[in-house]
Order: structure tokens, then sequence, then C-alpha cells
């Protein structure tokens, strides 16, 4: 029986990065597969979703986030030149298309920043797969509005001196505002979540849970304004992350791994 | 309390504290330990024993191909025993306060009288 589509394991398997594949693809098709034979079932919906999401998350490793916080801090830096190069010359005022450049560069790096934190945060606190894929999507989200929000509040600053009338963009600032907030406390959710899951009370937990990823969320978007701190968060995270991915801690637990251990039994036949 | 022990880790531990099993057998052994509420599914279960297994708390024993299927069999380390008993004397510790609140809050039985009564 040829599984439906969306729910073939080994098509599902693609959404986990090579290496990982190469050392673990083989036992967890095993497992898959021993699981359908045994409950004559096929993957559920549910099954493949999960699937998807323990792929995508694995993806956001120390390694992954060392590359992706070098990429954040060099974006950080291109937008503090862009800055620092329009500011050199006190005669000149500093352009719609370098205020544009600035915010646009820090979105980017506040962005990569983030992703590079969900792979840290994957390594140090028991996430679950969804919660991190959550994270990642909703903290580039946020981002992505914050940029937006930022951008509309200088376009509005200028019609305003003008004494124009306030474009559509100018005017959506307070909706991008809550926007980049609220998806802000959405990406954050997951990890204060984890971080209080000493509180045995479900609703008191999460509600915690929610009410410090908001406060998370403001916090964040304030001090990304200041110039520089974009930087210094790329460069924090990307240390954390080279400090994760030591080799040291990544040491076969057996020497079982090896050629020798691996018996070729004769259960294949029973 | 040791905060890094969620529940599918618990129940990992738990089904790996009795003797060494590959991962299908310790889904089962979680079904049949949690009455079938098991939290594990297969992914679920394979990045706890990933995770547990990079923290030192299980280790593979061995790895073979069974039925043309690839097994990976998982022991519990010592780290995973102590981490394991922690989180069982915790869990002990809660209940009895738990019980000892509820004793302490029971209803004292209804007084009947003779009168009442006859």
């Amino acid at each position: 029986m040829s599984p439906r589509a969306g729910r073939d394991p080994q098509r599902l398997l693609r959404w986990y990065p090579r290496g990982w594949r190469a050392r673990h693809g083989q036992v967890l098709l095993g497992l898959l597969d021993e699981q359908v034979q045994d409950t004559g079932r096929e993957l559920s919906w549910a099954d493949a979703w999960s699937l998807r999401a323990h792929g995508a998350a694995q993806r956001f490793s120390p390694a992954t986030g060392v590359l992706l916080a070098l990429a954040g801090a060099a974006a950080a830096v291109a937008g503090l030149t862009v800055l620092a190069v329009s500011l050199a010359d006190p005669a000149a005022t500093v352009g719609a298309a370098e205020v544009v450049w600035t915010v646009l560069l820090t979105g980017v790096a506040t962005s990569l920043a983030s992703l590079a934190a969900v792979a840290l945060v994957r390594d140090l606190i028991p996430i679950t797969a969804p919660g991190a894929v959550l994270a990642a999507a909703a903290a580039t989200a946020a981002w992505a509005a914050a940029t937006a929000a930022a951008l509309s509040w200088s376009v509005g600053f200028d019609q305003a001196d003008a004494d124009v009338p306030l474009s559509g963009f100018a005017a959506a600032f307070p909706a991008l505002l809550v926007a980049g907030v609220g998806l802000g406390t959405v990406a954050l959710t997951p990890v204060t979540a984890v971080l209080l899951r000493g509180i045995s009370s479900t609703p008191g937990r999460w509600l915690l849970a929610v009410a410090g990823a908001l406060l998370g969320s403001v916090v964040l978007g304030a001090a990304a304004l200041a110039p520089g701190a974009c930087l210094l968060a790329a460069v924090g995270v990307l240390v954390g992350c080279a400090l994760r991915r030591s080799p040291h801690r990544r040491a076969p637990t057996t020497a079982s791994r090896g050629p020798a251990s691996r018996k070729a039994t004769a259960e294949a036949s029973q | 309390m040791p905060k890094d022990m969620t529940e599918p880790a618990f129940w990992v531990l738990t089904a790996l504290a009795e003797t060494p099993r590959h991962g299908y057998a310790v889904l089962g052994r979680v079904e049949e330990l949690t009455g079938g509420q098991s939290p594990l599914r297969v992914t679920t279960l394979y990045a706890t024993l990933e995770r547990l297994e990079r923290d030192g708390r299980v280790r593979v024993v061995s790895e073979e191909v069974v039925a043309g299927r690839a097994r990976r069999t998982y022991d519990i380390t010592t780290d995973g025993r102590e981490a394991l008993s922690l989180e069982a004397d915790r869990l002990v510790a809660r209940a009895s306060a738990a019980q000892a609140s509820l004793d302490r809050g029971r209803p004292a039985p209804t007084r009947t009288t003779g009168w009442a009564t006859a």
C-alpha cells in the first residue's frame, strides 16, 4: 500500500538536514515503519506535520546559529556604516534613502539574530519542535512588521513636517506597531512557557508566559531602536552558538556507533 | 527541582530504567506505563532520545538491522538514573503534600444521634 500524498515517510524525512538524515534517518524510518506495520495504519496527518516540524526545527542547530548570527552581525555593521557615513558630513542632512537603508538593514539583522537565537534556545532548553518553528516564523514576521512600522513612522514624520496629508502607509503606523508587538509576543511565548514550566498551574503558567513574552517583545523592539544594539545582540548570540557547538559536547557516548557494534541479525527471516 | 525533566524525558527514562530497549520498544513500554495516555509520538520520542543522549542520560548500546529496519538500542546511564530518581522523589513529595492536604481538609463524618435515627 503506497502512502497518501504528503504522508510518505521517505519524502517527509527530507525536512531534516542532510547530516541528520545520514546519522539518524534509517533509524527514524525504521521506527515509523514498525509503527505503521504494528498499528496497521499509515502515518496520520498529525504525524506527518510532526515530522515536518521536527525536521525544520532540527535545522536550527548551534552550527547554523553561528552562520545566521554572523550574517546578522554583518547586516548590522552595514546598517551602522550607512548611518555613520550619512552623519559624517555635519553640513549634510540624513536623506530618505539613508534612513530606508539603515532601517532595512537593521530589520534584516534583527531577523537573522533572532533566528540564530532560536537555534541557541533550542540547544539550551527543551523547547518543542513546533514551538521552535513557531518562534522562528513569528520572530521573522515580527521584525518585518517592526521594520515596516519604523519606515511608516519615518514617512509620516516627513509628511507631517511638509504639512501634507498622511499617506495610507504612514497612517498604518499604529497597526504595524501592534502587529509587530503581537507577533513578537507569539514568538517569545513558546520560550517563556518552557522557562516557566516549574509552575504547576497550567492556566497560571500560560498567563505568565504570555505576559512575559509581551513585555519581552516591547523591550526587544525598543532596544532595537538604539544604534549598535542589534550588533551587540548578534555578537552575543554568535558567541553563545559558538560555545554550544564545541565538539567536546558532541562526543559519542558509546563506541557502539562503530561498525563492530552493528549486527545484521538473523531476525530478518523470522 | 530538576527543571529540565520534561514529561517525555521522564517516561523515556522510566522505560529504560528497567532494561535497555530499542526505540519502538520504548514507545510500547511508555504506552503501557501510561495506560494508553502516552505523550510520545515517534518524532517526540526520537527528539527526546537524542537530547537525553546528548546530555549523557542515555547511551546507545547497539545498532542492528532487524527485519530490514535499522534499530538503535538505548540504555540509561548513571546520570540518567540519578536524574530520574530526583524527579521521582520530587513527584512523591508533591503527591504526599497533596494527599496530606486532602486528608486535613476532609469533612468530618456526619454525626448522627440516636434521637435522629431512632
